[in-house]
């Protein structure tokens, strides 16, 4: 059914742009260039409907850092197949977003 | 405030929107994000960032109070061959308790009036209404300069020297008590609207309009220092509630909220009166019924509203250090707004608990109109009742109808 949903290129970019490995929401706001305000609600959309999940750091590599713990977002395998469906749709995408350091694109 | 204080308080404040199981982990995720946003990159807008904190709450409570489980994908489904499809509620969870919608009414009202204190025009109108109805501004009644504007705001000039004042104190006949002159010390350029500067009394009263600074003279000589052709404000106590001297021009302080706040009640009716002639308000069969608790639950959502539409009226109409005469417009155009709100709210609301009615279930098909009822039913939750209202008025349903539910249905429903 997942690979059925056809997103719109805003909610694509950033399925791309967390396959392209900027995997917190402010790395994605920085590649997309689009507000907070329009990244952090669609991120929500994207996993409620089961195409990222997210999962906070574990709290000891925070601690060696000095910071707070990030909460992570991972494409999950429903949401690979509907960004290879929207790659299709959007032919530009993949230029679009730049492949992050330590990416897994 | 710091920076840092500012924009986590942003944050804080969105959070109060999220649903609370949530709130923990999305204010947790947010103030990460701002700490590594400080961290990282310097150059960026951190409240632009954080006020994008308000969509992404906003978008939790809406689609995930109740119905989260709701996806884009099942919207999709077509209709079933009976013509009956269920849709969710949009938003309506945090008022569907009748104290929780008059406490978030309540909420937003204390909102705006925060905000109201804060703007340099719209606080001395708020303050102004604690003045009592005796105090007066005076000045001499053939220059008349303490006067209202044309659009009804209190406007009053610096008019009166220390020679008229002293003229004036020993002419009062006993109309005045506690007669006082302020010294008008300065003008604050670029504060002015139409070529009439407002007060701000300097000494026991420090709420009036800003733009001109005054001082209470205290010592009879003091005045004598001043430049010649200086001239202030005098205010005095009413002793009773008609002046027979006519030495005095005088405006009552207090009315100033009264003909700005107090446009809100026939702001009201008129608004009720038009949505009546438009049928857009007019009670439906349920909402004839008369009961203590309804009447007192209409009453305190509509005073608030009132509180909220008055004073939101005058907070958005605040440029600077006045008020513009947009108010008005927008006084009117809210308490339109408000007042079909109150009605909608009121109709879709259960007669007996007064909760919100939810599950809506749209019945039949446009195209079948002559064959069957078109419409939504709504239900209680507790089970009370069910609303029909109709999508096109037919001859035989034309109306809101509510079907009470009697006791026997009580065990499908919760409490």
């Amino acid at each position: 059914m997942a690979t059925e949903l056809k997103l719109s290129h805003t909610a694509a970019m950033i399925l791309k742009a967390i396959e392209s490995g900027h995997v917190y929401g402010f790395g994605v706001m920085e590649v997309t260039g689009l507000p907070s305000g329009t990244v952090y609600p669609a991120m929500r959309r994207l996993e409620r409907d089961g195409l990222i999940r997210s999962r906070w750091e574990k709290q000891s590599i925070a601690d060696a850092e000095q910071r707070p713990p990030r909460k992570y977002y991972t494409l999950t395998t429903p949401g690979r197949a509907t960004l290879e469906a929207s790659e299709k749709r959007y032919p530009l995408l993949a230029n679009l977003i730049p492949i992050a350091v330590g990416g897994n694109a | 405030m710091s920076p840092v204080a500012f924009h986590i308080a942003i944050l804080r404040a969105a959070a109060l929107l999220v649903p609370e199981p949530r709130r923990t982990d999305w204010l947790a995720e947010w103030l990460s994000e701002l700490w590594h946003i400080r961290r990282d990159s310097p150059g960026i807008n951190v409240t632009a960032f954080c006020m994008g904190a308000f969509p992404d709450a906003f978008w939790l409570r809406r689609n995930e109070s109740g119905f989260s489980s709701l996806s884009l994908l099942q919207l999709d489904v077509p209709p079933t061959p009976t013509g009956i499809e269920s849709f969710p509620d949009q938003g309506t969870a945090a008022l569907a308790s009748p104290v929780r919608c008059l406490a978030w009414l309540a909420i937003l009202g204390m909102l705006c009036l925060a905000i109201g204190l804060l703007l340099p025009a719209a606080r001395p109108v708020l303050l102004s209404m604690l003045y009592p109805r005796d105090l007066v501004l005076l000045s001499p009644l053939n220059e008349g300069d303490v006067i209202a504007d044309a659009n009804g705001f209190f406007d009053p000039r610096p008019s009166i020297s220390w020679e008229q004042f002293q003229w004036l104190k020993a002419h009062d006949d006993g109309e005045f008590s506690d007669l006082r002159y302020y010294e008008t010390t300065g003008l604050s350029a670029g504060r002015q609207r139409h070529g009439a500067p407002a007060l701000r009394w300097t000494e026991d009263l420090s709420v009036l309009p800003a733009s001109v600074k005054t001082r209470l003279v205290r010592d009879d000589a003091a005045p004598n220092a001043l430049p010649p052709g200086t001239k202030g404000f005098v205010l005095a106590r009413l002793r009773h509630g008609n002046v027979r001297n006519s030495h005095y021009h005088f405006i009552r302080v207090s009315d100033r909220p009264f003909r700005t706040l107090g446009m809100v009640l026939p702001a009201f009716l008129f608004a009720g009166l038009l949505l009546r002639i438009m049928n857009a308000g007019s009670p439906e069969c349920h909402l004839r019924r008369i009961s203590a608790r309804r009447s007192l639950f209409l009453a305190a959502k509509t005073l608030l509203m009132a509180l909220i539409v008055a004073v939101g009226s005058l907070d958005l109409t605040s440029f600077g250090h006045s008020v513009s005469p947009l108010f008005l417009h927008v006084l009117a155009f809210g308490s339109l707004f408000a007042v079909r709100w109150i009605v909608a709210d009121q109709r879709n609301r259960c007669p007996v608990c007064l909760r919100l009615l939810a599950h809506p279930v749209r019945i039949g098909g446009s195209s079948r109109i002559l064959l069957e009822w078109h419409g939504t039913e709504f239900m209680c939750d507790r089970g009370h009742g069910m609303l029909y209202v109709p999508e096109w008025p037919a001859i035989w349903s034309a109306r809101q109808r509510w079907m009470e539910l009697g006791a026997s249905w009580g065990g499908l429903f919760l409490g």
